[in-house]
């Protein structure tokens, strides 16, 4: 199971959404910009605090990301082998590790603000971010996506299970990827046009009323801290 | 005294575009999701590149982009839509940073040559040439910008990014585009989907 939103009253849930994308996104830059492992370690222990104060276990997010830790290990892997003497080069598996070690990083980052964010606070900040009617069809359609998804999620696993009463298992990769894609798709246009009726019904406005966003003190704090990070990202780079 | 708001209705015609674009970006949030063992790979393949053909098939070059860019809003904002239920802002600028930037052109080149421009055609008419090169084409641009960002991001070299992230799915991925031709053709989908 991935990590979803959980309310709280920690310091990340009290951060304003917009925040909290910025900072993502300087912390981010610094991490590719520093390629050394000094600079990792440091963000390693702040991924840690930020997962103890979550009270989210650093194991079960590991085994949240079990399918990208596979592959991330035979990129590492393969990025070291030699065709030819010595046949495997440390220094290249090393550098590619490094690399994925970062990766695995900024994924924690991000669950971190999946972990403490409602959806309608990223709606919220969406149509600060994106001004105007894009931005606001764009949330409203972020807010459907949001609702279709556990709908779609359950019957494709009732069809999934079904198919495989009736000896789905058996069928080659393409056949199988057909019925399930047929069924599915045809299951989801049917639920999404009584939605659109129900919405037509109802008289869909422009107008939402979405979560109002304010910054605290807090916020600045971590504006500013946002703003360095991005500057020695930049500095590294010059 | 009471405060009034003007309230602006968006148009029925508005209301189905937008409730079409968010039905094809969480459908590709489920195929996301689905994985099928595949003896080729020691992770299991999504769906993911399937949902990609179909937003570009169904709602043409436009509106499947759209569709797309949704997707990757609303994975970024904490939807689990990525790939195994993933989602953050973390996950879209990973190592998959290229495979999912490429999505939305993806998109738009299948809408492209499958309608043969910006306007729609009904998909089911259209040539099976036309839907294998459409996606055939869309797939190149999947890995070739997908592999870039993986060689980037993982400091790797061009035939070693290829072995990882390529080599081993792209037969998977002719077997999406059999499904995907498939679904075109078959009879047992809402009219709804087709007439406009």
């Amino acid at each position: 199971m991935s990590v979803a939103y959980r309310p709280g009253e920690t310091v990340f849930h009290r951060l304003d959404p917009r925040t909290k994308l910025w900072c993502q996104v300087a912390i981010v830059a610094a991490a590719y910009a520093y390629t050394d492992p000094l600079p990792l370690v440091g963000l390693t222990i702040a991924v840690l605090v930020a997962l103890s104060v979550l009270d989210l276990s650093p194991w079960r997010i590991l085994a949240t990301m079990r399918p990208v830790i596979v592959l991330l290990t035979i990129a590492t892997v393969v990025a070291g082998v030699r065709i030819g003497s010595p046949w495997f080069s440390l220094a290249d598996a090393s550098e590619t590790g490094i690399a994925a070690y970062r990766v695995l990083l900024v994924i924690v980052v991000g669950f971190v603000y999946v972990h403490t964010t409602p959806t309608r606070a990223s709606q919220a900040a969406l149509q600060w971010l994106v001004p105007g009617r894009i931005g606001r069809g764009l949330a409203v359609s972020v807010g459907l996506v949001g609702r279709f998804l556990p709908r779609f999620q359950t019957t494709a696993r009732r069809i999934r299970d079904a198919m495989a009463i009736r000896g789905g298992d058996r069928m080659s990769l393409h056949r199988r990827i057909a019925v399930f894609g047929i069924v599915v798709l045809a299951a989801a246009v049917r639920d999404a046009d009584r939605t659109s009726v129900a919405m037509r019904t109802r008289c869909l406005s422009w107008n939402p009323t979405l979560p109002s966003l304010s910054f605290g003190r807090l916020d600045y704090l971590a504006i500013v801290l946002g703003l360095g990070l991005c500057f020695l990202a930049i500095r590294s780079l010059l | 005294m009471s405060e009034h708001q003007h309230v602006e209705l968006v148009a029925d015609r508005t209301v189905d575009r937008l409730v079409r674009v968010a039905l094809f970006a969480a459908l590709l949030g489920v195929l996301s999701y689905v994985a099928f063992p595949y003896p080729l790979s020691p992770a299991p393949v999504t769906l993911q590149v399937l949902g990609v053909f179909l937003a570009g098939i169904f709602l043409g070059p436009i509106w499947g982009a759209i569709a797309v860019v949704v997707y990757l809003v609303a994975g970024a904002i904490g939807l689990p839509v990525f790939s195994m239920g993933q989602s953050g802002i973390g996950v879209l600028l990973s190592e998959r940073v290229g495979f999912l930037v490429s999505f939305p052109i993806a998109a738009a080149m299948t809408g492209a040559i499958v309608h043969g421009g910006r306007s729609l055609v009904d998909p089911t008419t259209v040539s099976t040439l036309r839907l294998v090169l459409g996606m055939t084409l869309a797939t190149g641009v999947i890995y070739l910008l997908g592999l870039i960002g993986f060689m980037i991001v993982l400091s790797m070299g061009p035939v070693e990014a290829f072995v990882v992230a390529g080599l081993v799915f792209l037969p998977a991925e002719v077997a999406k585009m059999a499904g995907a031709i498939a679904i075109v053709r078959s009879a047992r989908l809402p009219r709804s989907l087709i007439d406009r």
